[in-house]
């Protein structure tokens, strides 16, 4: 096709996109709220993932020693947990360290100068971090074992436990939901792209016959249509984008819990959204354009005799 | 310009698949370049299936028909729209695209022969000023009478500047006052050296227009004569 037939098709499809425009706009709507569904949970997938890599990476159990237990067995009790397959990393802290750590964090130096290194009370220490989250708990437990009775003064992990578990959780159930959700979104969407493009070539079957008899070209009658469908997709992506703001900014996945389990999680979201806006509005557009135009053609194809 | 050899066209009754209806019987026609034709006949004796035929809507089970020496019978179907657009065809029941003003309508057939705009601006009013219909442009079909309509239809048909004209029963909804307007802007096309084929029921205009008449009845061609009148056979 010429461009200046390709210009006059996209005229013509835009022509038919707003006299048929209760029908589009069912359409728009369709493929508008598929978009949504597949941005919250993409967006939520990423937010997880990122806050559960960043939390993961902090995460570690500290196991603080007495003071009279021999350097010896720390180092031992240090290499046999690090052959764990649970284990990615032990660090031994020894007192020297551990002055080193206090001192360099930001308080007072009133407090700061109530240890020396001459009067240490910090306990030497083994820094474990878990291959994965889930693993802190079981490794954590080790140490409640009888034989470290005796060795042990304290393991601390308990702070992160709790958001921990919840993000796994989180996680893993929207994984879940969103697979299934979006998976129903876009089935109805093709349903709805198929039919109402079934509609309008039924609906139009006269002006296709005409079309063919004044000499039009098999693709001069389908490209309209395409074009349709696309305006169906960009304006369902704009729709969608516009609609994700207002979901992440107004923490409206507080209301609809289906859509988001981590609603702890909507600034993380917003600000997700808000820095990758371009990229994330060029490919709804782009997957909105893909869905409405590949079911626009299976419908022509499927309708439009020539 | 036309030349139909042996044709032959059969369809499958609705009811029973297996049934064959004959439409058309070893139909041998010529029509030379610049001719007036009528083509008439009773209802289902096979006028129209000759039109659909040579508007390559459909194609005959045998036979040949040669226009401008090339088969139609044998179009690719790639090739049909370049064709239609060497032909222009008119209806009984016009249509003309309802959602389209008269211009658009008109224009649409230079747009998809992908015609370059300077030329559409050019050239619809000239055609629409042919038809009597020049200050019509911005109506819609809706707004038009049905001798106005057909005038619109005729514009597009020859849009083109066709060297045939097919006008298949295009006063069948007209008053007899509007059948005399198109029937003379068909005379006036043909005398600007269009071929044209009229099909019709209309005896008054078969007898007043007195040119070659073609008479087909169940499937054949009974009769043919150079200046001829409506005469169906049995009845004359």
């Amino acid at each position: 096709m010429s461009t200046r037939g390709f210009g006059r098709v996209i005229r013509l499809g835009a022509i038919n996109f707003w006299r048929n425009r209760w029908l589009s706009l069912a359409s728009v709507l369709v493929v508008g709220i598929t978009l949504f569904i597949i941005g919250v949970f993409f967006i939520q997938g990423v937010v997880i993932q990122n806050t559960t890599q960043a939390i993961q990476d902090k995460l570690d159990i500290s196991v603080y020693f007495n003071d009279d237990v021999d350097e010896q067995v720390i180092t031992d009790i240090q290499r046999s947990i690090a052959n764990r397959p649970d284990v990615k990393s032990v660090e031994y802290i020894t007192k020297e360290k551990a002055f080193e750590i206090f001192q360099s964090r930001p308080s007072s130096e009133k407090i700061k100068s109530l240890i020396t290194p001459e009067d240490n009370p910090l306990p030497r220490s083994l820094v474990i971090r878990p291959s994965s989250p889930q693993d802190l708990e079981q490794l954590a437990k080790l140490f409640e074992a009888d034989r470290y009775e005796a060795l042990v003064r304290r393991v601390s992990y308990q702070d992160n436990k709790n958001v921990i578990e919840s993000l796994v959780e989180a996680s893993t159930t929207v994984k879940k939901n969103g697979w299934i959700l979006t998976a129903v979104a876009i089935i109805l969407s093709f349903i709805l792209i198929y039919n109402t493009t079934r509609i309008i070539i039924v609906s139009r079957a006269d002006e296709i016959e005409i079309m063919r008899l004044v000499g039009s070209t098999e693709s001069f009658v389908r490209w309209p249509f395409l074009i349709e469908a696309s305006l169906y997709g960009v304006f369902g992506a704009l729709g969608a984008s516009g609609a994700l703001y207002v979901f992440l900014q107004y923490d409206l996945a507080s209301a609809t819990p289906l859509l988001s389990i981590a609603n702890f999680l909507a600034p993380d979201m917003l600000s997700f959204y808000v820095d990758h806006l371009i990229i994330i509005i060029a490919v709804m557009i782009a997957a909105g354009v893909l869905i409405a135009t590949t079911m626009s053609s299976f419908a022509v194809r499927r309708f439009v005799k020539l | 310009m036309i030349d139909i050899r042996n044709v032959t066209k059969s369809y499958s009754r609705s009811s029973n698949p297996k049934q064959r209806i004959l439409a058309l019987d070893d139909i041998n026609l010529e029509i030379g370049k610049g001719e007036f034709v009528n083509l008439v006949g009773p209802s289902g004796a096979g006028k129209s299936t000759l039109i659909r035929l040579l508007i390559a809507e459909e194609r005959p089970d045998e036979g040949s028909i040669l226009v401008s020496k090339r088969d139609i019978a044998r179009l690719r179907t790639k090739d049909l729209p370049y064709y239609r657009r060497k032909i222009g065809v008119v209806f009984q029941d016009f249509k003309l695209l309802p959602v389209k003003t008269v211009w658009e309508n008109i224009a649409f057939a230079l747009e998809v022969s992908d015609a370059a705009s300077s030329d559409i601006q050019d050239r619809v009013p000239k055609i629409l000023t042919m038809v009597g219909l020049g200050d019509k442009g911005q109506n819609y079909p809706s707004e038009l009478s049905g001798g106005e309509r057909q005038r619109v239809a005729i514009a597009r048909a020859m849009i083109h500047s066709p060297r045939i004209l097919i006008a298949d029963e295009p006063t069948g909804n007209l008053d007899p006052t509007t059948t005399w307007e198109i029937v003379e802007l068909l005379e006036r096309i043909h005398r600007s050296g269009t071929t044209v084929i009229l099909a019709t029921h209309d005896k008054a205009v078969v007898d007043k227009l007195r040119k070659r008449v073609i008479v087909i009845e169940h499937g054949r061609v009974v009769s043919d004569e150079k200046i001829g009148r409506y005469i169906v056979p049995g009845e004359a």
